[in-house]
């Protein structure tokens, strides 16, 4: 669980980094993404070929959504974005109700094995797909950010997007492959999370605010950070119920931000605390 | 025409409960003034203070939750007690999340109560002994009074009707007063509100406290209107509700937040004809509201109007306070200038470091009383560095500063303001939103100063110290030939105009001294010519001066005594004579082997 609340923060993350927007509406496009997954497979699609539909299919979602939502109000305080992401979140979400019912549904597993057996450690198979392909994305943003051209391009609009267009750099253009990548990160997530859950229009909200602690707690903008915290926040989550009670799982949780944002602002990896301008 | 249209607006809203029979509808428009005085107390915040509460829907469980724990079962006439006790204990935690708010700025607030929302959700889930959990409360009794009963959703619209307007009639109060400014100063320009004394710190938890007590009034209304109160109200969704509200209004205004509440409650009415999209489209709706009217629906109304800028010359001539006015006596510093001379700042063996670097190195100086002293140095000497330490932006050592004969301990800029020292920014920091007047007006600070309360209820103290505060802004303004500009917003002034403006902010504080940062900064000859008028101006009317400037003829031209400064060091002091032809000063500018004569023209 920890590694999805990574995933969907790492897609909070970029988009953060990018252009400094808080995206309330990223727990939607998990779900979007588990229910393009859920009709992908009624299609009668193979496994991968559903996998890798869905997520273009959330990648594409990411960037209609910065072209359409975020590009008019990049200049306006991040207060209005938050507000058209929120608007965003309803409106998927109901859409959602009314195109695939109130039903959760469920979608078959990934293979027949129930669970395999790794050093005397039962795991089901897709618990370690999730942790394989957390790792292969996040080795694949790597790779991007720091070792190719777009990478550097990437970095240097987010940093400082005037001198990124000076020097001959599309900001337009680097925001939106941003947003894709988000997008379809969040998607692979909501993939990844499909045949373990039920997925039903309500499943954005939960995942989305433990994604928030995960950020904060790793400290605002920092991958590897985001990485670590949303880890901790899974780990916590399943510490709590086992050793107090599952129904102070979300409050502890809660409690554990605020006192992140208030002793340790930076979080563990996090940029020096600064007003954005 | 204006009282006609008050009247007949006063007309409709009293007609409005007898027009309609129908009981869903008049329910509605009574949820609806809710929001609107939720909407006016996160405005208080957001829009006035400038600070980010994501946590509002926390502020109205708990007021509604106090309603109803003490008064489910009861009597009708609790409600009237109980209804103040929910603004208190709403407010409690108001302050309480005021605090770490002083700390976070941005994003990091928007979290801090965000996650402050969630926990009172979590809490009132499940602390099933105090609210019941899921199951909620019930049976909380409709207001009553003297045996008269608010019980059907026609009397309660008054109730209702009569605490918004209360409610805006207290944000219009604040708006327009002292409090007003300070919070559109923090909103502005945190860094100047500090050092023109406004005190932030108590600003930011005024702030938080009058916005969480009128959330939890609200809160107390909400659960003696419906009766049945259950944690499930108060989510995220109804926060992220009132912000829409106040951003679709007009963030700020005073009408705007109730506007917005109009159409956030009507929206979802007027789609209910195609039943199971409406959320589609409310969703949808908010979002493009947002995108196409970026000032809200007031902002629609006011941004068309043009303003012409008024010359600051009347009939051809620029006028300026002159010395013999008696008006000056209001720009002395308070509490009379020092008659003696003798030294007004010592600096003495003060070091400060940014990490590795350090910018100021173990400085020894002082300035005397009623001298204009200049501070110069190449780029990155320290200069600007030395005058945060001063003014309190940066922290200092203690024991390193002495000012007007005493040591000085305190370093908050508000308190080191409030002793006497003022200054303005290398880069314009004035307080972008409001007029020039207001701006000014920040600055100043009366004696005898009025509460909170006084200024709400309009009493004659509040008065009286509001004309004090008008005369004082209007001497410093008319010092710096500002006077004909005061409505203008300062932002649409040129640039030379809005250094002034921040010049007569610092001014009307009656500063013993004064700190002016590079204030020829981008100025041509003539404007130039200007401030040296002013500054000998304000050394004649007893202020202590000091300049860090890189115009060598303007320093040269008006100071009485010079340091320099190189790498954090002092190199050299003295007058700007000894200066001109001090080798070590001549190496700094031009380095070790730059000729004597060659600085003699650059700086001559």
């Amino acid at each position: 669980m920890g590694c999805i609340y990574a995933l969907v923060g790492l897609a909070f993350v970029l988009i953060y980094n990018a252009s400094g927007g808080l995206n309330f509406s990223q727990g939607e496009f998990v779900m979007l993404g588990a229910f393009a997954m859920f009709t992908a497979m009624a299609l009668h699609l193979p496994y991968w070929l559903a996998v890798i539909v869905s997520v273009a299919a959330l990648g594409l979602l990411g960037w209609l959504f910065q072209r359409v939502l975020f590009y008019p109000l990049k200049d306006r305080s991040f207060l209005y974005f938050v507000i058209v992401t929120i608007g965003f979140s309803i409106c998927a979400r109901n859409l959602a109700l009314i195109i695939w019912g109130p039903n959760p549904l469920k979608v078959p597993p990934l293979t027949t094995v129930d669970s395999v057996s790794i050093g005397g450690v039962v795991l089901s198979p897709e618990n370690i797909a999730i942790v394989i392909v957390t790792a292969l994305v996040l080795l694949a943003q790597y790779a991007l950010f720091f070792h190719t051209d777009l990478g550097r391009r990437l970095r240097a609009t987010a940093q400082n997007t005037q001198m990124a267009q000076l020097l001959g750099i599309y900001p337009r253009r680097m925001i939106g492959i941003t947003f894709a990548m988000s997008g379809a990160i969040a998607g692979f997530a909501g993939v990844l999370l499909a045949p373990i859950f039920m997925i039903d229009t309500d499943m954005g909200g939960a995942v989305l605010l433990k994604a928030f602690i995960a950020v904060v707690i790793g400290g605002f903008g920092s991958i590897p950070g985001v990485v670590v915290g949303g880890i901790a926040v899974g780990l916590i989550e399943i510490l709590t119920a086992v050793y107090v009670s599952s129904v102070y799982k979300d409050a502890i949780c809660i409690a554990i931000l605020i006192l992140f944002l208030v002793a340790f602002p930076r979080g563990l990896f996090g940029e020096a605390v600064k007003e954005r301008g | 025409m204006r009282k006609l249209a008050l009247l007949a607006i006063a007309a409709c809203l009293l007609a409005l409960p007898f027009s309609i029979q129908n009981d869903y509808l008049l329910r509605l428009i009574n949820i609806g003034i809710i929001y609107a005085i939720l909407a006016v107390s996160l405005n208080f915040v957001l829009g006035y203070a400038g600070q980010i509460s994501l946590g509002h829907a926390g502020f109205f469980g708990i007021g509604a939750y106090t309603a109803a724990i003490v008064t489910h079962g009861g009597s009708g006439e609790l409600f009237w007690p109980v209804f103040v006790l929910s603004g208190i204990t709403a407010g409690i935690a108001g302050a309480i999340i005021g605090v770490p708010a002083l700390r976070l700025k941005g994003h990091y607030l928007a979290f801090g109560t965000l996650g402050f929302g969630e926990i009172i959700r979590i809490i009132l889930f499940n602390w099933r002994e105090v609210t019941h959990g899921a199951d909620g409360i019930g049976a909380i009794p409709p207001p009553a009074a003297l045996g008269f009963a608010f019980d059907s959703d026609q009397k309660y619209y008054f109730l209702g009707l009569a605490v918004l307007l209360l409610v805006l009639a207290l944000a219009r109060r604040t708006e327009i007063s002292k409090f007003g400014r300070s919070f559109a100063a923090l909103r502005d320009a945190e860094l100047a509100a500090g050092t023109t004394g406004v005190n932030v710190t108590r600003i930011k938890i005024l702030a938080f406290v009058i916005s969480s007590v009128i959330a939890g009034c609200a809160g107390s209304l909400y659960a003696h209107l419906v009766g049945f109160i259950s944690p499930d109200t108060f989510t995220f969704e109804v926060t992220a509700q009132v912000l829409a509200m106040v951003l679709l209004g007009g963030m700020g205004t005073t009408l705007g937040p109730v506007l917005g509440a109009v159409f956030i409650t009507v929206l979802p009415e007027a789609l209910r004809v195609s039943k199971e999209y409406y959320q589609v489209i409310y969703g949808a709706g908010v979002a493009f509201a947002v995108l196409f009217l970026p000032q809200g629906f007031l902002g629609l109304l006011h941004g068309r109007k043009a303003k012409t800028v008024p010359s600051i010359a009347e009939g051809g001539q620029v006028v300026e306070l002159a010395l013999d006015d008696p008006a000056i006596d209001l720009l002395r510093p308070a509490g009379g200038a020092p008659g003696r001379s003798g030294a007004m700042l010592v600096i003495s063996n003060l070091t400060c470091r940014f990490g590795g670097l350090v910018a100021i190195n173990d400085l020894t100086m002082q300035v005397e009383a009623r001298t204009i002293h200049a501070l110069i140095g190449p780029n990155g000497a320290g200069k600007s560095t030395f005058i945060n330490l001063v003014t309190g932006v940066y922290d200092r050592a203690p024991g390193t500063m002495s000012f007007d004969g005493a040591a000085l301990s305190e370093t908050k800029p508000w308190r080191l303001a409030e002793l006497g020292i003022a200054r303005t920014y290398q880069n314009l920091r004035s307080f972008h939103s409001l007029t020039v007047m207001d701006n000014v007006l920040v600055g100043c600070r009366s004696a005898k100063r009025a509460s909170w309360p006084a200024v709400m209820l309009a009493l004659p103290s509040a008065a009286a110290e509001e004309a004090e505060l008008r005369a004082t802004a209007e001497a410093a303004l008319r010092f710096v030939g500002l006077w004909t500009v005061r409505d203008i917003r300062v932002s649409a002034l040129p640039h030379e105009q809005q250094r002034l403006v921040e010049i007569a902010r610092a001014l009307a504080m009656r500063p013993k001294m004064i700190l002016l940062d590079e204030p020829a900064a981008g100025m041509n000859p003539t404007e130039v010519e200007r401030l040296v008028s002013y500054v000998q101006k304000m050394k004649a009317i007893g202020l202590t001066v000091l300049i860090v400037e890189h115009n060598m003829p303007f320093v040269m031209r008006i100071a009485d005594r010079i340091t320099v400064l190189n790498f954090g060091k002092k190199i050299a002091d003295g007058t700007p004579e000894a200066i001109r032809n001090d080798p070590d000063v001549i190496s700094a500018y031009l380095g070790k082997r730059g000729a004597a004569r060659d600085v003699q023209n650059a700086i001559a």
